[in-house]
């Protein structure tokens, strides 16, 4: 009997003798801040990896497909081919400057062409320019190999 | 009596020194100039193998061949008869005749033909002008050709020689290395190729082919059908005056420069590529900047014709 009233008695609550929570709290925001950095640098972070993984999609030039490359590839392999096929010129006969520069701008035209196709696969004039211009350098090497001037009997 | 003997003594040792010197001139020169006919059956061709000199030929409506003139002086065989299915017109001179730039003394011929017979040339600098054919095919070295009213199927194929036609309809291929192709007056399929000479079109109609490694395209269109043009390095350049609708243009150059001049806006569909550029002064209208190839795009709005305009790193110019 005596235990229930004693408890009976007892107060509700304990009241702290002063203010605690200034304390607490002050203890608790450095921590919530360092997670806001972290949280920050983790986004940036995140940012940037998604951002340079994302980059080649708008700054870098395109990776060429597999396809243009092997077909850029056949092309070139079927093109010096047909140009090892011909016959070698006579070391002795005279070739004439403006043909060989002219061999020339071909042959560099066709590196500059299959460059242009890597960059646009899919624009077909380059293609059908890069076709072209193999035949002309096919038709020049071929017409230095039988050229008349070289032995003035063509008849 | 003794003048009368003296006299006599002296027009024989005249006759004997003289005569003899005239015939040595004289004979070879005139043994060197000829004048010949042959009848044409209607089937055979003609085949004409002359290293060099001038040939004109002339096509008419009679089923003869004509030949006048001066065969060359260095001609160590001359032929102009029917050989092996052909009428074959052939000078042949001594092998190393090309050591001697010297053209003194070449052959000057004139041979007037039927006009619907076939006829192949091959020269190596004789110069070439020909009027009304049908069926010609030229080969030369750095002979020029000049042709003229002709209509049908036409092949020239010049190294060095330049290339000069007038009025020349249906079907046309001329083709040169270093030697410049002129047209003018051209109706059909006409295609020009060459190298590093440069080719002009003017004044002409149907469709028309241009392509050039090295030498400048020119072209003046008013009545084509459509164009394809060229090039690697060289330049196009396309004055449009054009009176014919729906005309397809095709212009491509890898380095070269290209340049479309019209007072009226045709559509257009233009692309170059890294390196290129694209100006268009036919409006305000800005080409598209592609961000990641740097490659240039402008589509135009326009009527009567569209042209396609591709180069990889040369400057396309719309200009007025």
């Amino acid at each position: 009997m005596e235990l229930d009233r004693l408890i009976q008695d007892a107060p509700k609550a304990l009241v702290p003798e002063r203010d605690l929570w200034p304390g607490i709290e002050s203890r608790l925001q450095p921590s919530v801040r360092r997670t806001s950095a972290w949280a920050l640098a983790a986004s940036l972070f995140i940012g940037l990896l998604i951002g340079s993984q994302l980059r080649p999609l708008w700054l870098a030039e395109p990776v060429p497909s597999v396809s243009t490359e092997r077909l850029l590839e056949l092309l070139e392999q079927q093109h010096q081919q047909r140009l090892a096929s011909l016959p070698q010129p006579h070391t002795m006969q005279t070739v004439i400057q403006s043909e060989n520069t002219d061999l020339r701008l071909l042959r560099e035209a066709r590196l500059e062409l299959k460059q242009a196709l890597r960059n646009q696969p899919d624009n077909l004039a380059l293609l059908d320019l890069l076709l072209w211009t193999q035949q002309r350098e096919f038709d020049l090497t071929q017409q230095q190999t039988r050229h008349p001037q070289q032995s003035y009997h063509p008849l | 009596m003794l003048f009368q003997a003296t006299y006599a003594a002296l027009t024989r040792a005249a006759g004997a020194i003289i005569l003899p010197l005239i015939l040595l001139f004289s004979l070879p020169l005139s043994a060197k100039e000829v004048d010949q006919t042959l009848t044409w059956d209607g089937s055979l061709p003609v085949e004409i193998e002359l290293p060099r000199g001038q040939l004109k030929l002339t096509g008419n409506d009679s089923n003869t061949l004509h030949l006048q003139g001066r065969v060359d002086e260095e001609a160590s065989e001359f032929l102009f008869e029917v050989q092996n299915q052909r009428i074959l017109l052939k000078v042949v001179l001594p092998e190393q005749w090309h050591q001697d730039r010297n053209q003194k003394g070449a052959s000057d011929l004139q041979l007037s033909l039927p006009r619907s017979i076939a006829l192949s040339m091959e020269s190596v600098s004789t110069d070439l002008v020909a009027d009304n054919l049908t069926l010609l095919m030229v080969q030369t070295v750095s002979g020029d050709i000049e042709l003229s009213n002709s209509e049908g199927q036409i092949r020239l194929n010049s190294i060095s020689g330049d290339i000069t036609l007038n009025g020349i309809k249906e079907n046309l291929r001329a083709e040169s290395v270093s030697g410049d192709i002129r047209l003018s007056q051209g109706e059909g399929e006409l295609t020009l190729q060459s190298v590093s000479g440069d080719i002009e079109v003017r004044s002409s109609e149907g469709a028309v082919k241009v392509e050039s490694v090295s030498g400048d395209v020119e072209v003046q269109a008013s009545r084509l059908t459509a164009l394809s043009g060229r090039s690697v390095s060289g330049d196009l350049e396309v004055q449009w005056q054009q009176t014919q609708a729906n005309t397809i243009l095709n212009l491509e150059t890898v380095s070269g420069d290209m340049t479309l001049r019209s007072q009226t806006p045709i559509t257009i569909e233009a692309q170059s590529g890294p390196g290129g550029e694209i100006r268009n002064r036919w409006s305000d209208a800005k080409p598209l900047i592609s961000k990641y190839s740097r490659s240039e795009s402008l589509s135009l709005s326009g009527s009567g014709a569209t042209a396609r305009l591709n180069t990889v790193s040369g400057t396309i110019t719309l200009a007025k």
